[in-house]
């Protein structure tokens, strides 16, 4: 299995039309780290996620993958990189009219030719890896429903399994278990942790329940309105700097 | 919870290869049974000619004379449709109050005992009477007026009112029946009149949508204008007519593209209107329909002479005695399942072809994605956008040029018959499912798709398991949809030679066999409603009950409504 990448941020920044997104901002994330993101929504989190894996494009500044720039990448290598990132997002973004187990093996897509991924379209293929993978989220009973059967918890399993099928080297989790009732978001948690730990993947994670994953991690990295206010062992984290962090917003829980 | 009988994947695909199996199988025989040869297009004595015609379109007729010619014809095609449908209106509204039962309101005591009786009997006459006149096409009732008015605009106008009549009668009535009864028997109950019920109960209710569907109605009557003069009815479609029958192509020409220009600008006209309010173009709608009024010279006066009620009679009396002979009416029978086949046919080639156009209509698929473009990648987009905006103009050509018109093109350039027919149906419906399948494409959910491609799959990956499940049922329930409607199409190409039903119609109109022409009619009318209902039912089923047929028309006259 390759190394999980070096991701670093110089001086990265990214501006939409009306605001800013991210400041310039300069991070490393090094292999196997275990980071969380904090911070009140809007502060950047996601803007910061979805840079390093080359969803959006740095407006200035410089973001690097093992030393090389993203946006000097070609087509193919963005690509590449792109896919040794597995994505959790708040919505889990399965398509409804489809079985779990065509929702899952559509993270396996990227490694395809096209003409394997139009014969899969019309027969199932590579059932047993799929039902090892929905074994390990706990939905091996529900390979064949249909994904809109299923309740939202169940539908982020999916969306794990999904973001495992393709072995990731970093998983970047966007505020996975926001949407789900505390039982639920601490089981989601547990499984998604020791997913990266048995695949020594370097994991980040975007929360507002930093309690639900202190254990887990050894980083913390707090965002306000755009810029990295908070950087620092997730042991040292103390109250005070999360409500400096949260000061004037409600959503810390 | 996923017992051993639950359905797999597996079980969905192999249903799904069945039914496409029987789907592939029926079209097969339908090709084998109708006779369709696409061969022709490319070999065969037509193409010469069509060579000939493309290569006038390179240098049409555009002398002084004929330009302003086809311009007074396309002038004359706007006033036809804008009058025809004004007619209309006139008609539709009076048969809709006629034939609806709404609200229904308790009538006052003492009144009189034989007026439900009446209204009843009222009622089920002037459905019956919406029901005839929209389900007879207008192509023929064009023909049935060129009898009485002789050659001209009349007949054309005319065709417009009685085939748009039934068909806004048909959904005003529908409309009125589904508002709000409330008002209605306030009103009622503090002691209005019928009349007062329905201008201050009933009317305020409907008033926007049938508004709404007057205007789209009025922009299907000025298209449809621009074609009834292939039987000899005025307007744009007489010029086609001469120009073919004496195979002067450059004149031809210019007429073709004198239908697309006045089928485009109509759709640049009408998509500027729809921002304005209703009302102003409510107003100028009427002006043009005055204008229309003393501008077209149409003798009205022979509509009510006694030769024009002989006409009359003749046709009412051949449906009152069609020809019920066993020979004629399997032969009758037999041409409109080979309608049917016909139309088949054609939907399925044009499907397929859409489905592999579209996408490159369509700005997400066509090459961007939705994530931002790597920077290095830039040229190529120019490419791509060029090739984008080609297809999309080679769509809008599609669909501007309506059915008969293509079976024209078709006619001399493969010959009469059915594989014209086929070819014409084809070239139309790949216009609009280019369209359609484009629009719905661009409406599905991005979000998965997206999240696919940010995980770094292909464009393929993210079509096939992000886009395409969850717009499927909507493509194949507007793809049935379109099927039924060129069941109709296909019975009018063979007014021009195209082959089905529409041969034996124009034969039998020639000849004025009343009798003759009441069977087939009768006969296309049934085979139309059997596959209505088996398309519905079909339809319901795959989209869950969702009709496609109200988002289809109510999609386009929604837009209307300001």
């Amino acid at each position: 299995m390759p190394n999980a990448p070096h991701l670093v941020l110089e001086a990265a920044e990214r501006r939409w039309a009306t605001r800013q997104g991210l400041a310039p901002t300069t991070l490393e994330i090094s292999p196997g780290s275990r980071v969380a993101l904090v911070g009140p929504s809007g502060s950047g989190k996601t803007t910061l996620l979805r840079l390093l894996m080359g969803e959006l494009r740095a407006t200035g500044g410089r973001v690097l993958a093992d030393g090389q720039r993203l946006a000097t990448m070609t087509p193919r290598q963005l690509r590449d990189h792109r896919r040794r990132c597995g994505a959790l997002n708040q919505d889990p973004l399965v398509i409804n009219q489809l079985s779990v187990h065509r929702n899952v093996l559509a993270g396996a897509l990227p490694g395809w030719r096209w003409h394997q991924v139009v014969a899969s379209y019309f027969w199932p293929v590579q059932r047993d890896r799929v039902a090892a993978l929905l074994r390990r989220v706990g939905l091996a009973e529900r390979q064949w429903d249909l994904a809109g059967e299923l309740s939202g918890g169940e539908k982020q399993r999916i969306a794990l399994a999904r973001a495992l099928i393709g072995a990731p080297r970093v998983l970047l989790a966007d505020e996975p278990t926001s949407a789900l009732d505390p039982t639920t978001s601490g089981d989601m948690v547990r499984l998604f942790v020791a997913e990266a730990n048995r695949l020594n993947a370097t994991l980040l994670v975007s929360t507002h329940r930093l309690g639900e994953i202190r254990a887990d991690i050894n980083r913390v990295i707090g965002l306000r309105s755009g810029r990295v206010t908070l950087d620092k062992p997730a042991a040292d984290v103390d109250e005070a700097d999360l409500d400096a962090l949260y000061e004037g917003s409600r959503e810390r829980g | 919870m996923n017992a051993a009988n639950a359905i797999t994947d597996i079980d969905r695909a192999k249903r799904r290869l069945y039914i496409g199996g029987a789907v592939t199988l029926l079209l097969i025989v339908c090709v084998w049974q109708t006779g369709v040869h696409l061969g022709r297009l490319f070999y065969g004595k037509g193409v010469s000619d069509a060579t000939s015609l493309f290569a006038a379109f390179a240098r049409p007729d555009l002398s002084g004379d004929f330009v302003s010619r086809v311009a007074k014809l396309a002038l004359e095609s706007f006033l036809i449709g804008t009058l025809g449908t004004a007619f209309a209106l006139v008609i539709g509204i009076a048969l809709a109050l006629c034939a609806a039962r709404h609200p229904r309101l308790a009538d006052p005591p003492g009144g009189r005992r034989w007026w439900p009786l009446c209204a009843a009997g009222i009622r089920v006459a002037s459905r019956a009477v919406l029901a005839v006149s929209r389900s007879i096409p207008e192509i023929v009732w064009a023909f049935l007026f060129v009898r009485i008015f002789g050659l001209g605009a009349g007949a054309a106008v005319m065709a417009i009112a009685v085939t748009f009549g039934g068909i806004l009668g048909k959904l005003f009535a529908e409309l009125l029946e589904a508002v709000d009864p409330a008002p209605a028997r306030r009103l009622r109950a503090a002691g209005a009149g019928r009349v007062a019920t329905f201008l201050y109960g009933t009317f305020p209710l409907v008033r926007a949508q049938w508004i709404g569907y007057a205007l789209f109605r009025l922009e299907c009557g000025i298209r449809s204008a621009s074609i009834l003069g292939i039987v000899g009815a005025g307007g744009l479609g007489l010029q086609i007519h001469l120009s073919v029958q004496y195979l002067e192509f450059d004149k031809l020409a210019t007429a073709l593209l004198a239908v697309l220009a006045y089928v485009i600008a109509l759709e640049l006209i009408s998509a500027r209107l729809r921002r304005m309010p209703a009302r102003f173009t409510a107003a100028l709608f009427a002006a043009a329909a005055l204008m229309a009024l003393v501008v077209l010279d149409v003798p009205w006066g022979d509509l009510f002479t006694g030769d024009a009620a002989k006409q009359a009679g003749a046709f009412v009396s051949g449906f009152a005695n069609p020809n019920l002979d066993g020979g004629f009416v399997w032969a009758a029978t037999k041409l409109s399942v080979l309608t049917v086949a016909m139309a088949a046919v054609a939907t399925a080639m044009a499907a397929v072809i859409a489905f592999v156009f579209a996408p490159g209509a369509a700005r997400t698929y066509a090459g961007r994605g939705f994530l931002e473009e790597p920077p290095g990648t830039r040229p190529l987009w120019l490419v791509q956008y060029a090739v984008m905006l080609g297809i999309r103009l080679l769509l809008q050509a599609c669909r501007a040029l309506p059915e008969l018109i293509w079976a024209l093109i078709f006619v001399i350039w493969v010959g009469p018959g059915v594989t014209a027919g086929v070819l014409a149906i084809c070239a139309h419906t790949v216009g609009i499912f280019g369209r359609l399948y484009g629009e719905v494409l661009e409406e599905a959910e991005p979000g998965v798709p997206r999240a696919l491609e940010a995980a770094g799959a292909s464009k393929t990956s993210w079509f096939f398991y992000g886009t395409l499940p969850q717009v499927t049922p909507r493509l194949l329930s507007y793809t049935l949809f379109r099927f039924e409607v060129n069941i109709r199409a296909t019975a009018m190409v063979g007014f021009v030679g195209a082959g089905g039903l529409g041969d034996a119609l124009d034969t039998a109109l020639k000849l004025f066999h009343m009798r003759e022409l009441a069977t087939l009619l009768m006969v296309l009318l049934a085979t139309v409603l059997i596959v209505d209902f088996a398309g519905d039912r079909l339809r319901a089923r795959i989209t869950n009950g969702h009709s496609a047929r109200s988002v289809s028309s109510g999609r386009s006259f929604a837009s209307w409504r300001s």
